[in-house]
């Protein structure tokens, strides 16, 4: 049986008096890839954001309903939004790495929660690298900035950082929108991977991508949750005519 | 096969060419302007002028006195300005605040003996400093602050969006964006405003007239309190108090503080290169 | 938005019109059959024959553009089941066009060895029923009407029944002749069975599920 580490309830969010996602209701299973699929702008970047309240950064942002992390509301003033935040990690759409060495990027994070000891850091910055399959294109020059690594490569630093710090979720927001085609590749197969130990949770405006790497897939459209069912139902025989019309590639 | 447009090219050669005479014009006169205020005084570099007190009424010895005033003021004012300038940088960074803003722009544009003058009334009479070093520093800090504050303000806003959110993802709080992530990349711009600054302050002139230079120190400064000779302060005291009898110390004393010029230029310009 | 080309639109009309042509094709070679069977018309059997390389040519070429457009286009949903659908349907029409080509043979056959065969008045039904479900098939097939695709299932029933009945007909037929009677009574039955396949093709397009669950 599969169990819900993620539940978004009658979940809505705002900026300012704009409607971004409206009535979302959704689970999120352990150690499963789930995909958020739908046509630019529809609200499914807002609703991924909203999950580490990473939006809580944007100004005029409103929320209405619940998001559940492990049965507690993320909400709750009780709660430490930077431990969220480390227990649920982001990627982002454009690589962004830190304007420091290869090997200080995954340090950050590290020295974030507090290691400090040395010999820790360099093993766990080690681990990340290998377990995000970079280890051995940087293991000779963790000096070198990360400006100089290839989009793909640095791509993966930004998964190696964010799993350094041994988060349960990983959140990717279209993780491969500004790659190329081989990279999108590495990067595909490495989240696959990375479903063993994490729970993954994707947004996508790529039905391919969503097909070929995701367990459950949802699609929105104009900031509502249309319809979600594991993938190869959802691909091969959508309930929502909406549906049918992005998978034809009508929509979006 | 596209053809090639031969009066184009023709018209590229000539802008070219052009544009190449013209560099070669302004730079010789930027070397020849160098060479006139720099080469007269080298013949008067000795051990004596570098180490000794000037002495029969700045007929002999040397302006070891205001090389020194001219360190300790450069040095002191920047332990001011670079801290405060570097932290109102980031402040109007990341947090906005228009009027704050505002004013700092003002602040950049106030002519130097302006400043001077407020320093004299604020500092030296109100607060009692006097002709000192701490108030010649406080002075000039306030004049170089602006433009630290603007660099470093220029370069944090250059950071994109996406590094500050990425840092947040991992759970940092605001403190920790700022100065673990976002002002170490900033190391370089910081240490090459902090020396062109230095070259900067190095130069003046009118402020310290006024609040911290004398023409003639009879013994180095004990304190902070104490008021000193600088190098451009000298060449104006030796040339208006003395005239040409001691001219020769004025060239002497040009050439020693372009020295000093370049060589904080280049130590700031090493720093631009390294930037990555 | 309707007139929005989405980016295989223009393989799926080819897709549409080939399976079009198709269908027209085969009834043609069925109906033809029907006339041949009764009159024993040597003619009308000839052109069956000649009939059947055009409609294996466009099975072909169905196939090859199916394949064409799952290698480049991915359908998902129902136009997968729509596209897969077709290549069922083309091999289904194609098999249909065989066994009129069969009649044709036989026709032939008998006209040329058997001058004293009798058509049996329940087959000359049966190839009725046939065209009726076929001409029902070809409806249900370009409206998408499931309903009428169910109904026209159920026709199969009818077409056993006859089948049975023809086996047990033997009043006033020589046996060598009741035999080739018979013979055509099976292949008409084989007819309406491929029949049923398109049926259930076109309940699974429109809906995804099996017809035979629908009942």
């Amino acid at each position: 049986m599969t169990d819900t580490v993620i539940e978004i309830r009658n979940f809505n969010a705002y900026y300012g008096e704009k409607i971004a996602v409206k009535d979302a209701n959704l689970k999120i299973q352990k150690n499963k890839i789930t995909a958020i699929m739908g046509p630019s702008g529809c609200g499914k970047s807002t609703l991924l954001r909203s999950i580490n309240r990473i939006n809580d950064l944007i100004p005029e942002f409103k929320v209405q309903g619940e998001i559940l992390f492990h049965d507690k509301s993320i909400y709750d003033p009780d709660v430490d939004v930077y431990t969220l935040r480390r227990r649920i990690g982001m990627v982002f759409q454009k690589p962004t790495p830190f304007p420091m060495s290869i090997f200080e990027n995954i340090a950050y994070g590290l020295k974030l929660i507090g290691v400090t000891d040395k010999k820790e850091l360099k093993e766990r910055v080690r681990n990340a690298l290998e377990m995000a399959a970079l280890w051995d294109e940087v293991k000779d020059d963790l000096e070198k900035s990360a400006l100089k690594l290839s989009g793909g490569q640095q791509q993966r630093l930004c998964i190696a950082r964010t799993i350094a710090i041994e988060p349960e979720v990983i959140l990717f927001d279209e993780p491969t929108s500004a790659l190329d085609p081989v990279a999108t590749q590495k990067i595909e197969a490495l989240i696959e991977e990375l479903a063993e130990k994490f729970t993954i949770v994707i947004v996508t405006h790529n039905i391919g991508q969503a097909s070929r790497i995701s367990d459950y897939v949802v699609f929105m459209y104009r900031g509502e949750i249309i319809e979600q069912n594991a993938t190869s139902k959802l691909l091969t025989n959508p309930e929502n005519e909406i549906t049918q019309q992005f998978l034809s590639g009508k929509i979006g | 096969m596209r053809k090639i447009d031969k009066s184009r090219v023709a018209e590229n050669r000539k802008t070219r060419i052009a544009l190449r005479i013209l560099t070669y014009l302004i730079s010789s006169l930027i070397v020849a302007l160098f060479l006139l205020a720099f080469v007269p005084g080298l013949k008067y570099w000795s051990w004596e002028f570098f180490t000794q007190f000037p002495k029969e009424r700045m007929t002999s010895g040397g302006i070891f006195p205001a090389i020194l005033g001219s360190v300790l003021l450069t040095v002191t004012s920047l332990a001011i300005a670079i801290p405060l300038g570097v932290l109102l940088g980031i402040v109007l960074s990341e947090y906005n605040l228009t009027y704050i803003k505002f004013a700092v722009t003002i602040l950049s544009g106030i002519p130097s003996v302006v400043y001077g003058l407020f320093g004299l009334g604020l500092f030296c009479i109100t607060m009692n400093m006097r002709t000192s070093i701490l108030a010649g520093a406080l002075t000039l800090s306030l004049m170089v602050l602006p433009v630290i504050s603007s660099s470093v303000y220029e370069v944090m806003q250059a950071i994109p969006r996406e590094l500050r959110e990425a840092a947040y993802a991992l759970g940092a709080r605001k403190s920790e964006v700022i100065f673990e992530m976002l002002v170490p990349s900033v190391r370089n711009t910081i240490l090459t405003v902090s020396f062109v600054s230095a070259g900067r302050v190095i130069g003046e002139t009118a402020p310290l007239i006024l609040t911290a230079a004398v023409f003639y120190a009879t013994e180095l400064p004990q304190s902070l309190l104490s008021p000193v000779m600088t190098m451009p302060t000298h060449i104006y005291f030796l040339t208006a108090a003395y005239g040409s009898s001691a001219r020769w110390m004025a060239e002497g004393t040009a050439s020693v503080l372009i020295l000093f010029v370049i060589l904080v230029y280049t130590i700031a310009f090493m720093f631009r290169r390294e930037k990555k | 938005m309707t007139d929005e080309k989405h980016h295989f639109e223009k393989e799926f009309s080819m897709l549409r019109a080939e399976l079009s042509k198709m269908v027209s094709l085969v009834t043609d070679s069925i109906e033809m059959a029907s006339v041949a069977f009764e009159n024993m018309d040597r003619s009308i059997a000839r052109k069956i024959l000649e009939l059947d390389d055009e409609i294996d040519d466009l099975n072909r070429e169905i196939e090859n553009l199916v394949i064409d457009i799952i290698a480049r286009f991915t359908p998902l949903g129902k136009d997968l089941r729509y596209t897969i659908a077709a290549m069922k349907l083309a091999n289904n029409l194609e098999r249909i066009a065989d066994h009129a080509c069969n009649f044709a043979e036989k026709t032939l056959w008998i006209s040329d060895n058997m001058p004293e065969f009798k058509p049996s008045a329940l087959v000359k039904q049966m190839f009725g029923e046939v065209i009726n479900m076929l001409q029902k098939t070809v409806l249900a097939f370009s409206r998408r009407d499931v309903e009428l695709a169910v109904e026209t299932w159920r026709m199969d029933d009818v077409i056993d029944e006859l089948d049975r009945k023809v086996t047990n007909d033997v009043e006033g037929f020589e046996p060598h002749t009741l035999v080739l009677n018979v013979l055509f009574a099976r292949d008409l039955e084989r007819v309406a069975d491929h029949l049923t396949n398109i049926c259930e093709e076109i309940v699974f397009i429109e809906t995804g599920k099996e017809l035979k669950k629908l009942l």
